[in-house]
């Protein structure tokens, strides 16, 4: 079933995002092709494009990752939705795997336009070059790419999922969500900026002298040490993921008020 | 058996008392009509079976399960709005409705869609309001579901149209299960129902057998109703 929701999902959001980021392609592949030429305008013309639609890119991936949750989850769209014979989770991670696919191809798309239109020949050449004689590394840095990427990817959907738990908090109130959503949101960060701090300054009064066993690890094993760095970033992030879908499955199963 | 079960089913909005008390029965086979002013409480007690509203205080078994996964499979529902992805054709509409529902008959559908003259290519968001009610009950009725829930199948439509979804309500419905319509156009439903529930400020305050009403108190539904809502 899970399946089937990003399916729908994959359908209703494509037909936005596919021209979007096609035009984007095309327009810097055109103008890519045009700074070869002597006239200077129709090059301007063609990098003004592009960088409207890079900036166009950025901001209809945010709006629709929220309009989506909103339109389809708490308007009267969720009359179909909810009733579907399917799990709240399911329902939530469709929304949440499809929006993060869409997050991850804008970005892979503006990267590719500005390489189109920014990379100096040869130096593209050299790059398509060094992923064709790509050999894998040493164990370490692929562990460390894995790692990254995770961490990477999971705060991805911690910023996604925190979204949509404001937007479903907001259904405790009866009026002017979107306000209060938004209100929500700037909150949280504040709350999270005073934690950032309180926690900074409690860390810069501990005493972090560690037992000779653990400092003599940390000398021996650099890699050792950066890996399990990591791996706890990758946990503490992935904790903070799992509280918003909590709020946000409670929310949906326990709480909805659709309108 | 019993399709629907609610005992002491309550639901409190802030302050306001939604449904109080609800104690409900509803047999297999059975065309029910729901019927109440606004705000007695109809479509929250709709809602609640369907599990878009979870009870303050009671229970509700359909089919003897909590609302939920195994039950929404077997009801089907029609609410009061327009539950559209603007986006889809009617053609993805039914598409959708195979993909989640295992009992949704689309020949079926596609049947009553011809007989309308709809066409299954036609953009949702170009149709009128009245076709789009009318796209969104044959989608409710062409599931071979255990239970139907109807939240005001006729409210927004004229007579004529309004005859059409009652006969396709009667002509869809799988004997054995049960059909609960909620309207305040009790002449209109009259002649279809085989019991009806009166509710009144959340509280159930009659539920008898339409035979019955006729025979022990010798009047319609109609006039019953107009005397039991008397302002």
């Amino acid at each position: 079933m899970l399946g089937k929701l990003m399916k729908y999902e994959f359908k209703a959001t494509g037909r936005i995002f596919l021209p979007l980021f096609s035009a984007l392609l095309i327009v810097s592949a055109v103008t890519r092709l045009l700074s070869g030429l002597q006239a200077q305008a129709p090059h301007i013309i063609g990098i003004t494009s592009a960088a409207m639609l890079i900036a166009a890119a950025f901001v209809i991936t945010l709006i629709l990752t929220i309009q989506r949750f909103y339109k389809n989850f708490m308007s009267s769209e969720g009359y179909l939705m909810f009733t579907l014979p399917v799990t709240t989770d399911r329902l939530i991670w469709s929304k949440l795997l499809v929006a993060a696919a869409w997050n991850i191809i804008c970005l892979l798309a503006v990267s590719l336009s500005v390489s189109i239109m920014a990379m100096p020949g040869n130096e593209l050449k050299a790059l398509l070059q060094s992923i064709a004689e790509f050999r894998l590394p040493t164990a370490d840095y692929v562990f460390y790419m894995i790692e990254l990427s995770a961490v990477v990817l999971v705060t991805m959907l911690d910023g996604i999922l925190s979204l949509y738990a404001c937007m479903a908090l907001s259904m405790l109130f009866n009026k002017h969500r979107v306000s209060i959503s938004f209100g929500i949101y700037v909150g949280m960060i504040i709350l999270f900026q005073i934690l950032a701090v309180i926690a900074a300054s409690i860390a810069v009064h501990l005493d972090f002298t560690f037992p000779n066993g653990l400092s003599v690890f940390i000398n021996t094993h650099p890699n050792g040490t950066l890996h399990a760095l990591l791996l706890l970033t990758l946990l503490a992030v992935a904790a903070v993921g799992a509280v918003f879908f909590a709020v946000t499955r409670h929310m949906l199963k326990n709480r909805l008020n659709l309108q | 058996m019993t399709i629907l079960r609610t005992s002491n089913l309550t639901k409190l909005f802030g302050k306001t008392l939604a449904l109080h008390g609800v104690d409900l029965n509803v047999e297999a086979g059975r065309v029910v009509g729901l019927l109440g002013p606004n705000g007695s409480g109809k479509t929250t007690l709709m809602k609640l079976c369907n599990g878009l509203l979870t009870p303050s205080a009671g229970e509700i078994r359909i089919a003897d399960m909590r609302p939920g996964v195994a039950t929404k499979a077997i009801v089907s529902y029609l609410p009061e709005v327009s539950w559209f992805n603007d986006w889809m054709k009617v053609q993805d509409m039914l598409d959708f409705f195979s993909d989640f529902y295992q009992d949704f008959d689309a020949a079926k559908a596609a049947d009553m869609l011809k007989a309308l003259s709809i066409e299954p290519s036609a953009q949702i968001k170009a149709l009128s309001k009245g076709t789009k009610e009318k796209v969104q009950l044959i989608l409710v009725m062409a599931r071979k579901a255990k239970l139907y829930l109807l939240d005001e199948p006729i409210g927004g439509v004229d007579p004529a149209v309004r005859d059409y979804i009652l006969s396709t309500i009667i002509k869809n419905y799988n004997p054995e299960a049960s059909v609960i319509i909620s309207t305040h156009l009790i002449a209109d439903v009259e002649p279809v129902l085989d019991e009806v529930i009166f509710l009144k400020e959340g509280e159930i305050v009659l539920h008898e057998d339409v035979d019955t009403i006729r025979e022990e108190k010798g009047m319609s539904v109609d006039k019953l109703f107009r005397e039991v809502f008397k302002c």
